[in-house]
């Protein structure tokens, strides 16, 4: 595997990060944060979210016969690193990482989601609801939602046949509702043998990909620390000429370069279609994915503790933009059962022997493909 | 070694135990238990008032300004029933534990007349003026200034320049401020130490919103204010010396009695570890047994401290405390929102209303910036218990 990115998987990440440094700034944040009400909200970032679906990243993961672009998860997962890096409030990397793709591959068993997924790739917003949680990000756009009522089910709904309650999140930007049926009506709900292991893929994908999203949010922190210990001077000096401020940064730094391969090398595991790759493990697999979400985790934790002890009562702050970035992390570090969760993986990957421990084995089979 | 109480220390405990039980569990029950500093201020305010009346306000202090005379165990004795029944943070803090020890200590007895008593009776309400745009770590950097000036009601300091940060200056009528008498000076010369009017017309107050959602502290704006020239805690331009008199307050004895609060805190944890299950993952197990591991790292070391401590004031390794504490309960917080996990994002109340968890983890991140943060701290005990060469300024 190498752990480089080609030229269109560079460009399309620059493209959205030029777009994001524009109309994604702390002042736009801000403004959304403060807006009353959803219709402001909404408001708000309208002109962002025209621009973000102009770029026709949502359905970057849906297969080309069904009307996507066809590409694999390693190819967005960059772009979900830029969407943290900017705390972006749309659900960009949930609507193109996991509900889309999710949609795509009910729509290629079921000919009633298939009827309405050129609708979802043509801009309807879709939310997902996964089976475990009454909670969904970014219902204010959307005009469908998959959900279930466990993993061995999947239904789609439009929208209206649901009542909702925003529910406050710690992140002033996390748009969360707690959905609550009406005498609903599916459009479709599939049984299929091939659900479960739909749920789980996708699962691995939402995981990775907010893992990816922490690692954006990481090095925005840690750049914003870096910035104001060069602006702030305390003791006649800049505070980040004292080594105590220095080593704190390079340690955030360090932990997130290491963990970046981590994340980009889980992705490269992810198999296109929501299938799970066939040569791999997936207990292997889920062990990757493991390991990303908590190397991502604890570099955002430690950026977010560091950037707001540099800042000193700055950084304790509502008026201070970093915090926007440090709550998003705390939001998506307890996604997906949390840390713990990722760690019981990693402990029944070794513990039931599916991770083959040895030199010949760490550096010679079960990599990674694609990316 | 001494490190147990005396029987008649723990019947002094139990006296306070019970006054504070009945009070939390009678009329004050609508303010147990709550963490936020602001939350429900004009009831804590008047819980204030009831503790003064009381006496139990200040019990370290003189009989004659409404203390007790209490010895340095008994304040931490009476702290730590004061925790343990769940009576909410003390509203009135910078005055009972900052400024009154300060004037206590470092004023006269004019000074000491006016300020003591209605300061224990929970009557004026203080904030503490330190910190400034540019004056943080490096406090002496201050420049708020005050010039004296003669006009009709006698000799008056007139004080112009901001504060930052201020805590509960919102609900202060007065406020110690650091700033500097004599012009031209840098540095820790030429500093004084004024206790100032904060109901007046040249004093502004604007509240800044923290992390919590919450708005404890503020600027505080000085524009002409005034005051009299007698108050100034020890002479003009030697103020310094009290400033750092009053840290030693802020780091010292009225932390060591925290740790019931921290105790209960972790309780918190643990029962909700319990209720939704978290306490069946064995790395918050882990984390839980190291938190309890810290917390009676805490005590012993207060104990320690205490049966060393004659004079009523402590030693050296005083100077660790704060950096222990503060690193201690930060990780509380991290463990409090793993705790809480994915549902802890959720607000509980409309306009950003936290959960304990979810706000213990958000308050937790500020133990390591105030009363000197951790960088600091760690530098004062090299240079200070340690005898390491002191840093470099960059200016002079
Ligand atoms: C909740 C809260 C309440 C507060 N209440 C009050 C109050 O009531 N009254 C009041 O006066 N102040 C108050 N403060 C302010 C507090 O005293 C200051 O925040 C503190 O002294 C640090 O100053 P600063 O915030 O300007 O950070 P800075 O001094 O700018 O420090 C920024 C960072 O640089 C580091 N740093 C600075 N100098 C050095 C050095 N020489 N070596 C190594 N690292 C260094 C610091 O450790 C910190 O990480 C409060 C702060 C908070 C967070």
């Amino acid at each position: 595997m190498q752990f480089t990115f080609d030229e269109d998987q560079r460009l399309a990440a620059q493209s959205l990060r030029d777009l994001l440094d524009d109309l994604c700034t702390g002042a736009d944040l801000r403004r959304a944060a403060e807006a009353c009400d959803a219709t402001s909200f909404t408001v708000a970032c309208a002109t962002r979210r025209d621009r973000i679906k102009e770029l026709g990243f949502d359905a970057a993961l849906v297969p080309e016969a069904q009307g996507g672009l066809g590409l694999r998860p390693v190819d967005l997962v960059l772009l979900a690193e830029e969407a943290g890096r900017a705390a972006l409030p749309e659900p960009l990397v949930e609507t193109a990482g996991v509900a889309l793709p999710l949609l795509a591959a009910l729509a290629a068993i079921d000919p009633r989601a298939d009827a309405v997924l050129p609708a979802a790739i043509g801009g309807a917003g879709i939310a997902l609801r996964w089976p475990d949680s009454d909670l969904v990000v970014g219902i204010d756009t959307a005009d469908l939602v998959l959900t279930a009522e466990s993993e061995t089910s999947l239904a789609l709904y439009s929208v209206d046949q649901f009542e909702w309650v925003a529910r406050e999140s710690v992140d002033p930007l996390r748009r969360l509702t707690q959905l609550r049926a009406r005498a609903v009506e599916p459009i479709t709900v599939s049984r299929d043998a091939s659900i479960p292991s739909l749920w789980r893929e996708a699962r691995r994908c939402a995981a990775v990909f907010d893992a990816a999203q922490l690692i954006g949010l990481a090095d925005r922190m840690n750049a914003l620390a870096v910035a104001y210990s060069l602006e702030r001077k305390q003791f006649g000096k800049a505070i980040g000429a004292n080594q105590a401020v220095k080593h704190q940064l390079a340690n955030v730094q360090i932990q997130i370069e290491f963990a970046r391969p981590v994340v980009y090398s889980a992705a490269g595991s992810l198999g296109g279609s929501l299938s799970a790759p066939t040569d791999m493990d997936t207990r292997w697999l889920d062990a990757r994915v493991a390991h990303a979400a908590i190397a991502a985790r604890d570099a955002a934790d430690l950026a977010a503790r560091t950037a707001i002890q540099v800042h000193g009562a700055m950084g304790y702050s509502w008026e201070l933009d970093l915090q926007f970035y440090a709550k998003r992390s705390w939001a998506l570090s307890g996604l997906h059962g949390g840390r713990s969760a990722h760690f019981r993986s990693l402990h029944e990957a070794l513990m039931q022997q599916r991770i083959e421990l040895g030199p010949d084995q760490l550096f010679g089979r079960s990599l990674p493909r694609g990316a | 070694m001494k490190i147990r109480f005396t029987p008649e220390q723990e019947a002094f405990r139990a006296g306070c135990a019970s006054w504070l039980q009945q009070q939390m569990e009678g009329p004050f029950a609508d303010i147990r238990g709550i963490m936020s500093q602001t939350f429900r201020a004009d009831r804590r305010l008047e819980w204030e008032r009831v503790l003064g009346q009381a006496r139990w306000s200040v019990i370290g202090w003189p009989e004659k300004y409404g203390g007790r005379d209490a010895s340095l165990a008994e304040q931490v004795i009476f702290a730590e029933e004061y925790a343990r029944s769940g009576a909410p943070g003390r509203v009135g803090h910078l005055g009972t534990e900052l400024a009154g020890p300060t004037i206590l200590h470092f004023g006269n007895d004019l000074q000491r007349e006016r300020f003591l008593r209605p300061i224990a009776k929970g009557e004026e309400f203080w904030c503490q003026g330190y910190s400034e745009p540019n004056a943080g770590s490096d406090l002496s950097n201050v420049r708020t200034r005050a010039r004296l000036e003669h006009g009709p009601n006698g000799p008056e300091w007139v004080i112009d320049g901001q504060k930052i940060w201020t805590s509960l200056a919102q609900f202060a009528d007065w406020c110690f401020v650091v700033c500097r008498t004599e012009e031209g000076t840098k540095g820790p010369a030429g500093i004084s130490y004024l206790l100032v009017p904060m109901k007046q017309k040249g004093v502004t107050v604007k509240p800044i919103r923290q992390i919590t959602g919450d708005a404890e502290f503020n600027e505080v704006f000085f524009d002409g204010a005034r005051t009299k020239a007698e108050y100034c805690v020890g002479n003009p331009g030697e103020g310094w010396k009290v400033a750092m008199g009053t840290l030693a307050f802020e780091r010292g004895v009225s932390t060591l009695a925290q740790q019931m609060t921290f105790r209960n805190e972790l309780e918190r944890i643990v029962e909700a570890a319990k209720s939704n299950g978290a306490a069946s993952d064995p790395l918050i197990r882990q984390r839980m047994a190291e938190a309890w591991v810290g917390l009676r790292i805490m005590r012993y070391s207060a104990l320690r401290m205490l049966s060393r401590a004659t004079t009523g004031s402590l030693g050296g390794e005083a100077l660790t405390y704060k950096l222990h504490w503060a690193s201690w309960r930060k990780k509380l917080g991290e463990l409090a929102m793993d705790v809480a996990g994915a549902p802890g994002e959720l607000c509980v109340g409309e306009g950003y209303e936290l959960a304990d968890l979810p706000y213990l983890y958000l308050f937790s991140r500020a133990d390591t910036i105030y009363g000197g943060t951790n960088q600091i701290q760690r530098n004062i005990v090299a240079e200070r218990a340690l005898g390491l060469p002191k840093e470099a300024r960059g200016d002079r």
